[in-house]
């Protein structure tokens, strides 16, 4: 599958509930798309104003494109995705979750890479959970030979980037 | 009486009402299945969203059911079985069943929104306060009613070793707290299966149960569980929402629809004799502590026949998801008369339980697990069981009470040009709402639960007064909906009348105090209200249909 092709079918199925943001320069980093959703619960009395309790819950995804993935690339994409963890997310009251989830695209991936992305972990919690958690998810596609890697938080949004063909 | 048979012609009462009475109103008040409901035409998703009728059902129900039905009916038994049996039967037809369905159908009708914020929008920014300070006052006054209920029901009484039930409640009460937010981060941060967690999680309530059945270790006095609950209620209010409450109010769910169905049950197999007397006339208690069959009855039974909550749930969210106008009859009017099912469940237990002594929650508790027995549940455990789901059911509501008295607190102590103020801080609000409710404990829930019935009927008045205003300025009939709103009134200021000069007379200053408070901001509102819907002529567009 082209690069072109993958990225037009993820953001049809994206767009219907994440707002999008295309080749953004984020930490020095260029990323090719920036994708967010929202989603805030809550319980209201009398008008919509008059808000009980409310939490929030949110979806970051991170997409970068390289040519050939290396774990090279997975160490400085991660860390990457940690600096954004710790300096772009300022949990309130209201924050239950946030995954933060950065997709590497390449044409191939070696199988460093792969056992590098399947060892990456980074979780946070703020204040005791009391303001809630915030987990990375990576995700690594190869297009060329169908392949993808996820970490063990990845697993879960495995599917999203499967391919379609 | 077979009380098989008063649950028959209740349950049959209710059926005829619904399918007779019921369409009448729906034809009298124009319900109109071809007509595009808000939830259709304003859909959004997030409030406005159309809901299968049944599955809506469910909610409403379970937003507007609390321990006030099984309450009130428990405490209006002094009064005799027969009085409190018609008035959770006509009630609930006549009065809270209409009420609650009025105020649906009229929100449906206004966009789906609020009977409070028809009313806030019109009566003004003194209105608004009055509206305010009426209901704070009526939130403390539930907070320390069900705070008093539950200490009582989880006290150990060192002079008798031998009744551990509270003991056991409580300790399973502790437990279920525990096992909720376990459950919850299981869920929510693990990511474990909802369904496979559910059966565990139902699977391991029964063993809170089990546990402090056999091992009562929290053998405490009921200061201590007056202080341990009061804790409770204010972290409850104050940590995040998913991380208590709401696995606690899920897991809830299960113990409820589980008691529910056992007692239904239990009572089938017992069929038992109505024990207390049918009636002991219009006078109960001498001196301070005289009773009068009007108004008492009426404001003590509380939402088992009719509360001014349910229109506030009804118009606030159920509104915004009904999909179609004919829906709004099972909604509202069903949910209704599901409710004063409970409520005649409530009174055969208590009358099952005849003699027993103690908190309501205690005496219910006491009946039903009689009841349950019947099917080969011991006693004791079922007494466990029906405490520990009643306390839950108290203490969902002693959340949510103190939640939205934490809000309007925040809301009054906010400058007029938005500037916040140290009492407005979530946790300063907090405490001043819990403390304030801690202070009436040494009242009691005896001398507290009249007055909140009374400012929770009044709610309901002024509901029906809305929709009444709406139905005449549509030109449509509002017999059905002037005639309760006049008793509510009538019933109401009487009460608190009565209550304010009987505390004052029994030297309950602060009682007779918040009493005296009430009533004089209940004329003050009705008569705004009335002014506001009758009297300036350009404010009715807000009303229009």
């Amino acid at each position: 599958m082209k690069y072109e092709e993958y990225i037009n079918t993820l953001t049809l199925k994206l767009e219907r509930n994440f707002i999008i943001e295309r080749d953004i320069v984020l930490f020095g980093n260029r990323i090719e798309m920036l994708a967010k959703y929202s989603n805030i619960c809550g319980r209201t009395f009398i008008t919509k104003n008059d808000i009980i309790d409310k939490y929030e819950n949110h979806e970051h995804i991170y997409l970068k494109k390289l040519d050939n993935v290396t774990e090279e690339d997975i160490e400085s994409f991660g860390q990457f995705l940690k600096k954004i963890t710790d300096d772009c997310i300022i949990p309130d009251r209201d924050h239950m979750s946030t995954y933060i989830t950065g997709v590497l695209i390449g044409n191939t991936m070696n199988e460093d890479a792969i056992k590098a992305v399947e060892k990456y972990i980074y979780r946070k919690a703020f204040n005791f959970y009391l303001k809630g958690w915030c987990d990375v998810r990576l995700v690594c596609v190869g297009l060329d030979d169908n392949e993808i890697a996820t970490n063990s938080d990845g697993k879960k949004v495995k599917k999203v980037y499967e391919f379609i063909s | 009486m077979n009380s098989l048979v008063l649950l028959f012609i209740g349950i049959a009462a209710f059926l005829t009402a619904y399918a007779f009475y019921g369409k009448w109103l729906a034809k009298q008040w124009g319900v109109d299945p071809t007509k595009k409901t808000p939830s259709c035409t304003m859909r959004d998703d997030i409030d406005y969203c159309p809901a299968n009728a049944k599955v809506l059902l469910g909610h409403h129900f379970s937003s507007i059911a609390g321990a006030g039905p099984i309450t009130g009916p428990i405490q209006a038994a002094i009064f005799g079985w027969l009085p409190v049996y018609l008035w959770i039967v006509l009630g609930s037809i006549f009065v809270g069943g209409v009420h609650d369905w009025g105020a649906l159908f009229a929100s449906v009708r206004h966009e789906g929104k609020s009977i409070g914020e028809i009313i806030r929008a019109n009566i003004g920014e003194n209105g608004k306060k009055l509206f305010n300070i009426f209901a704070y006052l009526t939130l403390i006054l539930v907070v320390a009613a069900f705070t008093d209920i539950c200490a009582g029901t989880f006290a150990y009484d060192a002079a008798k070793p031998e009744a551990i039930t509270g003991a056991r409640a409580g300790t399973a009460s502790i437990l279920f707290i525990l096992l909720a937010m376990g459950f919850g981060y299981f869920v929510y941060r693990k990511g474990a299966s909802l369904s496979v967690s559910t059966v565990v999680g139902v699977a391991l309530l029964f063993f809170c149960i089990w546990i402090g059945y056999q091992f009562p270790i929290l053998k405490l006095s009921k200061f201590a569980w007056d202080v341990i609950l009061i804790i409770y209620i204010f972290l409850a209010s104050t940590l995040p929402v998913w991380l208590l409450l709401q696995p606690r109010d899920y897991l809830c769910s299960f113990l409820l629809y589980s008691m529910l169905a056992g007692a239904v049950i239990g009572v089938l197999l017992v069929r038992p004799t109505m024990a207390i007397p049918a009636s002991v006339g219009f006078t109960v208690g001498e001196g301070a502590k005289t009773q009068y069959l009007f108004p008492m009855l009426f404001v003590i039974v509380a939402c088992g026949a009719v509360s001014g909550f349910h229109s506030l749930v009804a118009s606030g969210t159920s509104s915004k998801q009904v999909e179609n106008e004919k829906d709004t009859k099972l909604i509202g009017y069903g949910a209704m008369l599901i409710e004063g099912v409970v409520a005649i469940i409530a009174l055969i237990a208590v009358s099952h339980a005849a003699g027993a002594k103690g908190t309501p929650a205690q005496i219910f508790a006491a009946g039903v697990a009689e009841f349950m027995s019947s099917f080969g549940l011991p006693v004791d455990v079922g007494v466990v069981f029906v405490t520990l789901a009643f306390s839950a059911f108290a203490l969902t509501s002693l959340d949510t009470a103190t939640r939205i008295g934490r809000y309007m607190f925040q809301e009054m102590t906010t400058k007029a040009d938005g500037t916040k103020t140290a009492l407005t801080n979530m946790h300063a609000s907090t405490a001043i709402t819990v403390g304030l409710s801690a202070l009436l404990l040494t009242y009691g829930y005896q001398k507290i639960w009249p007055i909140f019935g009374s400012a929770n009927q009044l709610l309901a008045g002024l509901s029906l007064l809305a929709v009444s205003a709406w139905l005449a300025k549509s030109g449509k009939k509002n017999t059905m909906t002037v005639v309760p709103m006049v008793f509510m009134f009538c019933v109401t200021l009487t009460a608190l009348v009565l209550v304010a000069k009987g505390n004052f007379a029994g030297g309950n200053i602060v009682i007779g105090t918040i009493a005296s408070v009430l009533f004089i901001l209940a004329l003050v509102l009705i008569i705004t209200t009335i002014n506001t819907f009758f009297g300036d002529k350009s404010k009715n567009k807000n009303v229009d249909a």
